[in-house]
């Protein structure tokens, strides 16, 4: 059990330092064309066990965003969306719940299937990234921009997370 | 009791732990993002801005002939000046007849009954407004740019108790600042005037040309009363503005073209 909170801590600081050493600076935007942002952090959100108590999931939520929003300057945007994340993943996760319950307890999310994997990562981004993008806006009047900005993020950072989890799913 | 608060609290925990932390966000969004944060305090330059033409759109056809009639007034007085002898020679006095530039603006939104009247205009940043520029019209100040959005601007009006505009009083020359105490909307308040000062009632307010906001002389208000304030050894005067803000259109945005140069110069001789 040590261990298992170990490597969750271990890997949330990776994957922050990756988000804010790496991710930020990938730009791929040309000229007005602005919609592509690479949010690869909210991952460590939804790789945390499943049995960890809510409060604790929103709590270290939190701190990733803020963490992220030091670097990014900007503070408080990425926060308000991780912690919606995380609080919305213990209602995806049980829409998402395999019959007979999730039986991976222990080893964590990223061993399971690829297919259940994809629609638990997909729901999450659409949450997490338009709710990141409104509060980024902060006014609906720019509804167009956050859907455009939404979906090419998603496109990006989805593909992204996918290519880590193909690298680091451990091997059975 | 206490019990059944802790069932509350242990069942629904997570949720008020949520809606806390987003509070905590929202806070520090509004308070450390400054997009956000204009959009927060000004959210009126963007949704309402928009609105308010719409509807005024429809509403300036109603009051067209009272604005031709201005236009009308003011080009007769334009016509005036340009013949007058004095006219030329403030030509030829290069710094002050190149150093601003007016921007024509139309009112969309407007308030005198609050304490912090607020004007919206219909052109913003792309039309080079900038915050802290002086906006007048054809009767005198109105007051200076609070915020600016991309098509739309928030003036803080004369008529506004944060507002202060360096105005002098014509035929004396002397300085004051022209404050609103926020009870009627015709009159404004002439402040640190001394009492050796020989103020007659009837005298001019014009705008000192001091600040970098308006350009020198523009018409303020006529003084109205008088009285002695012995506890701060100065006039309270009263000036009754020239403007109708209830009533206005038609505005012009005063641009200083040597703003930044002056800015700059101050922060020079600052350091200096």
């Amino acid at each position: 059990m040590n261990k298992l909170i170990q490597s969750n801590i271990l890997r949330f600081i990776l994957i922050l330092l990756f988000q804010v050493l790496v991710c930020k600076g990938i730009n791929l935007n040309q000229g007005s064309f602005q919609y592509f942002h690479v949010l690869f952090y909210p991952i460590a959100i939804l790789l945390l066990p499943v049995d960890m108590p809510k409060p604790y999931v929103l709590l270290s939520a939190f701190a990733l965003g803020i963490m992220v929003d030091v670097f990014y300057d900007s503070l408080g945007i990425h926060a308000s969306a991780s912690v919606f994340l995380a609080y919305a993943r213990s209602y995806i996760l049980k829409i998402l719940e395999p019959r007979g319950g999730y039986s991976v307890k222990t080893r964590g999310l990223e061993n399971m299937e690829f297919s259940w994997f994809i629609s638990y990562l997909s729901i999450s981004m659409v949450i997490f990234l338009a709710v990141y993008f409104s509060m980024d806006a902060f006014s609906f009047v720019y509804f167009g921009r956050i859907v455009l900005n939404t979906l090419f993020s998603f496109i990006l950072s989805v593909s992204l997370i996918l290519i880590y989890q193909v690298i680091f799913r451990s091997r059975t | 009791m206490i019990r059944n608060f802790l069932t509350i609290l242990i069942k629904f925990g997570s949720a008020f732990l949520f809606v806390l932390l987003e509070i905590v966000c929202l806070y520090l969004i509004v308070n450390y993002n400054q997009s956000q944060s204009e959009i927060w305090v000004n959210s009126s330059n963007i949704l309402t801005g928009s609105i308010y033409e719409q509807y005024n759109n429809f509403t300036s056809f109603l009051s067209l002939r009272d604005e031709m009639e201005k236009l009308a007034e003011e080009n007769a007085a334009l016509r005036s000046t340009l013949l007058s002898k004095d006219f030329k020679a403030r030509q030829q006095d290069s710094i002050v007849a190149s150093n601003f530039e007016f921007i024509p603006a139309l009112i969309v939104s407007n308030s005198t009954q609050s304490l912090n009247n607020k004007i919206i205009l219909n052109k913003g940043e792309h039309q080079g407004i900038k915050k802290g520029m002086g906006v007048i019209s054809s009767d005198g100040v109105i007051g200076v740019v609070l915020h600016t959005s991309e098509n739309y601007s928030t003036v803080l009006s004369i008529l506004n108790i944060r507002t202060k505009v360096s105005g002098l009083i014509k035929r004396t020359g002397t300085l004051g600042d022209v404050t609103w105490r926020g009870k009627n909307p015709a009159i404004v308040e002439l402040n640190s005037i001394p009492q050796y000062v020989p103020v007659v009632i009837g005298d001019t307010v014009v705008t000192s040309g001091y600040s970098t906001v308006f350009p020198k002389g523009q018409k303020i208000g006529l003084i109205e009363n008088v009285s002695d304030n012995p506890r701060t050894g100065y006039f309270d005067i009263d000036v009754s503005i020239f403007a109708d803000l209830s009533s206005l259109a038609q505005v012009y945005v005063v641009k200083n073209i040597i703003f930044d140069k002056i800015k700059e110069f101050e922060k020079v001789s600052a350091n200096e």
